[in-house]
């Protein structure tokens, strides 16, 4: 193989069109080639001692760069080269960026540098491309951190590398902390495993993107709704880099949409029990009202004297019967519409006591007992007539239905039950109720389900529409032949 | 308006029933009535009747809203009843 010659050489240089330049430190010379001309806009006879005019061709503030990267070469007796980033004026006049690379090519006999040789290749686009993304970067950045939406840039493992303002304000960590943290972190336990879903769907490139409602724990403690929209950034290889996020304080909406919920329910339930109501009105009044259409009508054609004071003692009768549904319906009207009752702390143990006293002398007739397992500090915010009420017939209740075969044992107690109710149980060991038969049934109005000729099929329904108003609740548990259970939700105010 | 030999009035309401019996004597609906109180009532009595394949009323009047046993409870059990083959009127 031969090497190439010299002038081969400035041939493929020319070609390439990186200017070439050397420069002879013993006679202070400079000879640069047409190319290093050319770039520069100049022609072959100009520029004919760029060793003077350096210092025009190259920027100002670039000079120094060039001098001390030459005294270096010159001090390490050429074992330096440098290589830098300059800029040139062109001949008209703008100002390219040249890549311009030296080293030392000649050795005097002290192991000085005699002759350096260096090269220029143009690098303007380049430089321009860098300023463009610079721009764009800190565009993209000043964006990021005035957005009104809190964005972050999360790494693969979660963890935060990037947060603006807004992401810091929405769950109340700095940015420091943040960068400490991963966003399982912050995510809500019961929205963790939703999220990690659509992360993994979002790496197995399944999904561009994927958005979604869940709730982060603030530094406080407190609950925080957003709305996550994450994106993925992958490198040239395809592979995942970082996520994108963004994320948006939903909390007042979703509180709101929380009670509309729950306005809904009331009303809905509301609603029920309007169209309950009606059905009893429409039935009992009007069935009071047919019999007494009968009776009168009976009453015109009738001549027997024993049939008319038959008929009179019905129409009368009926008439009680009339008034009767009407007291009651009235009470029930009065309970639902007297919902701003004023209530008090009331002694649970007091009422209850209250309540044995007055069925004291039926229990003993009856050869029966009562336990009373009530903490004498148990407060519960009630009404005190409706409490009375209340007590009075679940407790007679249990007395009435007794079973034939046993005397009637009643077992009162009460706990404290989670979201501020006390849970009041009124347990007996008497005939109980077929809840399968009668169970959707039993807080109706008018129903009976034994043959008790006590039975008016009012109280329990009276006690219900009671404790629903004042914002409790009562179920039943029960088997015949074993007794029953009533459980009363009441709310309390802690002392 | 045909007479029937047997009906039956289930409904707890003793003004209607005294009511209703004294129409049905007036345009002279049946031969026979029974009459019950309440569908366990009802349903206690016509349930052997029926497995025995004993006379039966023909048509029967049945209140819905009536204590320890409904109409609606009644009418299921009924119909849960043997002997197939009869056809029974409900009002």
């Amino acid at each position: 193989m031969h090497r190439l010659d010299s002038d081969t050489y400035r041939l493929l240089l020319e070609d390439t069109l990186t200017g070439y330049w050397e420069y002879n430190l013993e006679t202070r010379s400079v000879s640069v080639s047409t190319t290093f001309k050319q770039v520069l806009g100049y022609d072959e006879e100009e520029l004919s001692d760029v060793g003077k005019v350096w210092k025009q061709i190259i920027h100002e503030d670039d000079q120094e760069s060039l001098v001390t990267a030459y005294q270096n070469l010159v001090a390490s007796r050429g074992e330096t080269t440098f290589k830098l980033a300059l800029r040139y004026h062109h001949k008209n006049g703008s100002i390219i960026w040249m890549m311009t690379r030296g080293r030392a090519f000649r050795w005097n006999g002290k192991g000085e540098v005699s002759c350096m040789i260096g090269s220029l290749r143009d690098i303007t686009a380049q430089k321009e491309y860098e300023r463009q993304l610079k721009t764009s970067e800190s565009r993209f950045k000043d964006s990021f951190n005035s957005s009104a939406i809190g964005m972050a840039l999360v790494g693969i493992d979660g963890h935060w590398l990037e947060v603006n303002d807004t992401m810091c304000k929405i769950v109340g960590y700095s940015k420091a902390e943040l960068k400490e943290m991963t966003f399982q972190d912050l995510t809500h336990p019961d929205d963790l495993k939703a999220d990690l879903r659509n992360v993994e769907l979002l790496l197995q490139g399944r999904i561009p993107f994927y958005q979604l409602e869940k709730r982060y724990v603030h530094r406080s403690g407190e609950v925080v709704w957003i709305l996550l929209s994450v994106s993925l950034v992958r490198d040239a290889d395809a592979e995942p880099l970082h996520f994108v996020s963004q994320i948006e304080d939903v909390t007042t909406r979703k509180v709101a949409e929380e009670e509309l919920k729950n306005s809904l329910a009331v009303v809905s339930k509301q609603n029920e029990r309007l169209l309950n109501f009606a059905h009893i009105v429409s039935h009992n009044l009007r069935s009071h009202a047919a019999n007494m259409e009968m009776m009168l009508g009976l009453a015109k054609n009738e001549d027997d004297p024993r049939e008319q004071t038959f008929l009179m003692s019905s129409m009368q009768d009926i008439n009680s019967s009339f008034k009767s549904t009407l007291d009651h319906l009235t009470e029930v009207v009065l309970i639902q519409l007297d919902r701003d009752l004023a209530t008090e702390p009331l002694s649970l143990r007091r009422y209850i006591d209250k309540t044995l006293d007055i069925v004291a002398g039926e229990l003993r007739a009856e050869g029966g007992q009562a336990e009373v397992l009530v903490d004498s500090g148990m407060l519960v915010q009630f009404y005190p007539a409706y409490l009375d009420s209340i007590l009075l017939n679940l407790i007679s209740n249990a007395i009435k239905y007794r079973h034939p075969e046993r005397p009637p044992l009643i077992r009162i107690s009460a706990s404290y039950y989670d979201h501020g109710y006390i849970a009041l149980s009124i347990a007996d060991n008497g005939l109980g109720i077929d809840l399968q038969k009668h169970g959707h049934k039993l807080f109706g109005m008018y129903k009976t389900f034994h043959k008790n000729k006590n039975s008016r099929g009012i109280g329990l329904f009276i006690t219900k529409n009671q404790v629903e108003a004042l914002g409790g609740r009562i179920e039943v548990t029960s088997k015949p032949d074993n007794g029953s259970t009533f459980t009363l939700y009441l709310p309390y105010e802690k002392i | 308006m045909k007479k029937f030999k047997l009906a039956c009035v289930v409904d707890d309401d003793k003004i209607f029933l005294y009511g209703i019996k004294r129409m049905m004597k007036l345009i002279g609906f049946c031969e026979n009535l029974m009459v019950f109180h309440d569908g366990e009532e009802a349903l206690e009595y016509l349930k052997p009747l029926i497995e025995a394949g004993d006379v039966v009323p023909e048509v029967i009047l049945l209140d819905i809203n009536m204590p320890i046993m409904d109409g609606w409870q009644f009418l299921d059990a009924f119909t849960h009843i043997g002997n197939p083959g009869k056809k029974y009127w409900f009002t």
